[in-house]
């Protein structure tokens, strides 16, 4: 039991550190434009050109939205055996939220071009 | 002493603790538990070994991405592009929190296990992953302009210019991706044989020039 226990605190010590190292790495590069975020709401219009983008927008909101939501919940909270659960209704509005940013991505890859093509 | 010695050098030093955590494991736990079964050593042994192997192979895809050995500056662009993609942010900042959550879930308890994951967690994940690969197919699906989240480009994308030389011969060719901002530069020298081929990357702010046949190297 005493050797469990032991085990699972180094394996909670290795994770714990991989875990931070990888967050903190990839914060780091986002921080440092590394990692470029450039466009990230912006989409390519009809005429070729890009514009800010409401779908993504929204998309942005509702995840930073949820994620802030949950990891608040964890740390009001953080013992249990269990991680808490989420409400289906967030479930169902951030669904709702990924189905509208997926029907833009796909009006403007497939029905766009037609349209253009139409005029 | 040179950067690729010193690579060379790190590149040995962590497998080589690796080895000798893992043999001093080996070590301790036979000498510990004398009284054991052998089935019994065995099982501590390979408990140990695990988590020492998958922490020391962590540990050096770490220390490569800090590095820029492992090149992170397209995690959230699809390849060949610029521009930062949706899918992809959401996936990471939904995996790191439920990744942190975990973690905190574990150490916060009395006796560390693994917690129960809700049905709505999976699901969570399971829209944001199927997000991203939903948005993967339009792409590959879409031919020419995209959205920023990748996808195949038309030809009319890059800018090809070509100058030559006509006293020297020489051929000056340049691509210029305009989604990318990307600029490949390549020029051929007759009297020498050789190709010098420029790649400069606005994002990374990398310019790599490469020689071929590489110039002779002094005596």
């Amino acid at each position: 039991m005493l050797e469990m226990t032991f085990l699972a605190k180094l394996a909670t010590v290795a994770g714990g550190i991989l875990v931070g190292g990888f967050f903190g790495v990839v914060l780091l590069k986002i921080a440092t434009g590394e990692i470029s975020l450039a466009y990230l709401l912006s989409a390519e219009d009809a005429a070729g050109r890009w514009a800010y983008s409401p779908a993504r927008l929204q998309l942005l909101i509702f995840t930073v939205g949820v994620a802030a939501n949950y990891l608040h919940s964890v740390l009001v909270n953080p013992h249990g055996n269990s991680l808490p659960d989420l409400p289906m209704s967030v479930v169902a509005v951030l669904g709702g939220s990924h189905a509208v940013y997926l029907g833009s991505k796909a009006f403007s890859a497939f029905i766009q071009p037609l349209l253009k093509n139409l005029e | 002493m040179e950067e690729s010695t010193k690579r060379n050098l790190v590149d040995w030093i962590i497998p080589a603790i690796c080895l000798i955590l893992a043999l001093a494991t080996v070590a301790i736990v036979y000498f510990l538990h004398r009284g054991e079964t052998a089935l019994a050593r065995l099982t501590i042994i390979v408990e140990y070994v695990t988590v020492i192997l998958v922490f020391f192979f962590g540990l050096i895809v770490l220390i490569r991405m800090a590095t820029n050995r492992i090149d992170l500056s397209g995690l959230l662009c699809e390849p060949d592009q610029n521009k930062a993609s949706m899918g992809r942010f959401q996936l990471l900042i939904f995996t790191f929190v439920i990744a942190f959550s975990l973690l905190l879930i574990i150490v916060s308890a009395e006796t560390p296990e693994f917690p129960q994951i809700p049905s709505g967690i999976l699901l969570l994940l399971g829209i944001s992953a199927s997000t991203y690969a939903v948005s993967k197919g339009i792409n590959a699906s879409s031919s020419g302009g995209t959205d920023g989240d990748g996808g195949a480009h038309a030809a009319t994308d890059q800018t090809i210019s070509t100058t030559m030389d006509p006293v020297t011969g020489k051929t000056t060719t340049t691509v210029h991706h305009h989604s990318t901002g990307k600029s490949t530069t390549t020029v051929h020298e007759p009297a020498t044989g050789q190709t010098t081929t420029t790649v400069h990357h606005p994002t990374t702010v990398k310019t790599t020039t490469t020689v071929d046949p590489p110039p002779p190297q002094p005596a």
